[in-house]
C-alpha cells in the first residue's frame, strides 16, 4: 500500500508541473463557484439567515 | 471546473463510477477546499476503455512521464491499464481516475451501499456512502487523514443521516 501512496503523490506532483497556471487558477474559481450552487454548501439560505438574525436578536437582550 | 459537465460526460459514455473524495463530502455533507473530482472506476477491461472514451472527450490530458504529458485522445486503447490511479487535468477541470480505493476491496459492493444524487445543475452521480467514505479515511496514513471529515463522517453514521 505504501506503493499506492507514493503513486498518488507521484501523479499530483506531475499533474502541478504540467498544469498551466492561468487553467489551474480558472478551474480553482469555477470550482468554488460550482461549489456554492450545491446545495450541501449554501449558506446564504433563509433558514440560516433566520437562524442567525435569531441568534443576534437574543444577544441584543442580554 | 465544470463539476457537472465531468459527471455528464462520464455518464453519457455509460462509465461505470463512483464519486469519492472532497466532491463527494462536498454535495453531501459540508464545503471543503477540493480543485479535483475523484472517480473510482469499476476495473474491467471494458469499462476502462469506456472510460478512456469518456476522458477523450473531455479533452483530457495525461503521460507517464512529463515528457510524455499530452491530450489521452491520441493515446493507444489500453492506456488506462498501466497503472492503479491518474491524476489528469482537462479543460473542465482536473480528474483523478482510481482503479483500486485503499480501505476497499470490491467496486461492486462499494456501488450497491452507494447514494445516488443529483448535482444543482441536474448531473445524476453516484457517490460513495458514508460509511465507505470514512473506511477509506481510515484506511489512510495518518498524516493523510482529515480530522474533520473524519469528525462528520463519524457524526453522521451515529445519527443515521446517510448511508
Amino acid at each position: 500500500m505504501a506503493e499506492a501512496d507514493d503513486l498518488k503523490s507521484r501523479e499530483e506532483r506531475k499533474r502541478e508541473r504540467m498544469w498551466n497556471p492561468r487553467r489551474r487558477w480558472q478551474a480553482v474559481q469555477q470550482a468554488i463557484t460550482w461549489a456554492e450552487q450545491q446545495p450541501a454548501v449554501r449558506r446564504n439560505t433563509r433558514a440560516c439567515a433566520m437562524a442567525l438574525q435569531r441568534r443576534h436578536r437574543a444577544a441584543d437582550r442580554h | 471546473m465544470d463539476v457537472d459537465h465531468i459527471l455528464d460526460t462520464m455518464n453519457r459514455h455509460s462509465v461505470e463510477c463512483l464519486l469519492i473524495g472532497g466532491m463527494n463530502f462536498l454535495l453531501r455533507h459540508a464545503p471543503v477546499l477540493t480543485y479535483d473530482v475523484d472517480l473510482w472506476i469499476a476495473d474491467t477491461p471494458a469499462n476502462r476503455r469506456r472510460c478512456e472514451a469518456a476522458l477523450a472527450a473531455l479533452q483530457a490530458e495525461w503521460g507517464a512521464t512529463e515528457d510524455d504529458w499530452g491530450p489521452v485522445a491520441a493515446r493507444p486503447a489500453g492506456w488506462l491499464d498501466c497503472q492503479a490511479l491518474y491524476c489528469l487535468t482537462s479543460p473542465a477541470g482536473a480528474v483523478d481516475i482510481f482503479r483500486a480505493v485503499k480501505g476497499l476491496d470490491d467496486w461492486a459492493a462499494a456501488y450497491a451501499r452507494a447514494v445516488s444524487g443529483v448535482t444543482a445543475g441536474g448531473i445524476a452521480y453516484r457517490g460513495l456512502s458514508d460509511a465507505d467514505m470514512l473506511r477509506s479515511q481510515e484506511a489512510l496514513p495518518a498524516a493523510e487523514q482529515k480530522p474533520e471529515r473524519l469528525l462528520r463522517l463519524r457524526q453522521a453514521l451515529q445519527e443515521g443521516r446517510h448511508g
